[in-house]
């Protein structure tokens, strides 16, 4: 249950930081977003991120405390994720009432912020993790993968949503077909080093390849979003059915490989009992 | 000048009797699941030597404990003596603790949904008394030193095994087992 909660929680929660950071990258490129549908993905992150965070209570021993969790910002990155989050929701909170006619300039300069900010929380969400007693996670791939979920279900969300309001927006099934490349890659390259390595990354990546939870995360998550977007490209076909399939399979795939992050890992342990 | 306090274990000494874990038990009425002290056999494939040896270990009190780095609530504090505290009151039961220590000391209580973790006795070491351990040991193999005054001559700071020092710079020190001797009928 403690680490289910963690799996939704930072799944969901980096689903709208790379939203986020999508609908402002698109808005200060050009692309024309009608009011409605900037309203409807706005709010629909601001629940989602909300909603994130309430389950994320539910891993504590006393949820009704965690508000004493801002006390140690000096140290501990739990304290940075709960204050970036909490200035996420109500940054969102407020870009959601930018989405109006007149308020263009003012919506791209707080979208920009508020995509700082969820850029921000993601990175703290991935620092908690950078361990020294957990060797397969002390190193720069727990931030990285961190980001790259953020990076390919935010573009995915958008995507879906624009398809849904006939909003399709041109070009960013490549850009995911090339986020799941790197994904794949940065995935193999991180696997590789933990079985090369001696120990408890040894055993984390054992841990990885021989659970049916990896293979079923690299078909579900990767390689069926792959060949769908490749589909999707080649035919140019603007199905909401579609790419819904694609962003729901993604997303199964990230729970399925946050899953794994938690349950796959070997803490350094007193070898000599 | 601040003294740094810390556990010294003689496992020469030790007979793996537990009395150390019960005194500890005993004097803070502790869970039945909890163990804020631990006596470990170690394992012939790391100490090859032709006797039973065991090993003591509580929280070890570290120079730069990594419990208190990611604590969100600020419930652990390192005293100017070097005793490592946790507050039970700030604990909200996040368990981030129990993953970062290298040496899996902070054990979450599933009664109260908190950590709890060795304290050296701070409040007996205030009044001059032993921890509840060190008295409760009947052969005298833990004792607290003064790592700024303690010749450390004779002792390590880390064994085969034991997860790498510099992580937290662990306070405890360790006389490390000898070989026994051993009597051999002539032939």
């Amino acid at each position: 249950m403690g680490e289910m909660t963690l799996v939704f929680f930072t799944v969901l929660s980096q689903l709208a930081a790379g939203s986020i950071v999508t609908l402002w990258l698109l808005e200060v490129n050009g692309k024309k977003i009608t009011t409605e549908t900037g309203k409807l993905v706005t709010i629909t992150l601001l629940l989602i991120t909300g909603f994130s965070i309430l389950i994320s209570l539910f891993h504590l021993g006393h949820p009704l405390e965690a508000y004493r969790a801002l006390t140690n910002l000096g140290n501990s990155w739990l304290s940075r994720e709960v204050i970036l989050f909490t200035s996420l929701i109500v940054m969102l909170a407020t870009y959601y009432f930018q989405w109006q006619e007149g308020k263009e300039k003012n919506r791209k300069v707080l979208g920009g912020i508020t995509a700082l900010v969820a850029v921000l929380a993601v990175i703290s969400s991935g620092m908690i993790y950078v361990l020294p007693a957990r060797p397969a996670w002390n190193n720069v791939g727990t931030v990285v993968f961190f980001i790259l979920t953020a990076a390919l279900l935010g573009p995915l969300y958008i995507e879906m949503l624009f398809t849904i309001k006939k909003k399709s927006v041109a070009n960013l099934p490549v850009i995911l077909v090339s986020i799941i490349g790197i994904y794949t890659i940065s995935f193999i390259i991180y696997v590789s080093v933990l079985i090369s390595g001696t120990g408890t990354e040894y055993q984390t990546g054992i841990n990885i390849i021989t659970s049916s939870t990896f293979w079923g995360r690299i078909i579900v998550g990767l390689l069926a979003p792959f060949s769908l977007l490749v589909f999707k490209s080649l035919n140019k076909v603007h199905n909401s059915k579609l790419i819904t399939t694609i962003f729901l399979l993604a997303f199964i795939g990230e729970i399925l490989g946050r899953t794994l992050f938690y349950s796959s890992i070997v803490a350094l342990q007193i070898a000599a009992f | 000048m601040a003294k740094r306090l810390s556990f010294l274990v003689n496992t020469e000494k030790c007979i793996g009797c537990h009395s150390c874990e019960m005194a500890c038990k005993n004097y803070y009425q502790l869970d039945p699941n909890i163990r804020w002290r631990k006596v470990y056999p170690l394992h012939e494939e790391t100490f090859t030597l032709p006797e039973r040896n065991f090993m003591s270990l509580a929280c070890n009190h570290c120079a730069q404990p990594e419990c208190l780095r990611v604590c969100p609530v600020g419930a652990y504090t390192k005293r100017k003596d070097g005793i490592v505290i946790h507050d039970h009151n700030r604990c909200i039961g996040c368990r981030l603790c129990t993953m970062a220590c290298p040496y899996q000391v902070p054990q979450f209580n599933k009664k109260y949904k908190k950590v709890e973790k060795c304290n050296m006795c701070f409040q007996r070491i205030d009044k001059g008394e032993n921890p509840a351990c060190v008295d409760g040991c009947p052969m005298e193999a833990i004792t607290v030193i003064d790592l700024n005054s303690f010749d450390e001559l004779g002792t390590v700071e880390a064994f085969a095994g034991f997860p790498d020092p510099r992580i937290t710079q662990p306070s405890v020190r360790f006389v490390k087992p000898q070989i026994g001797f051993q009597v051999r009928r002539d032939r």
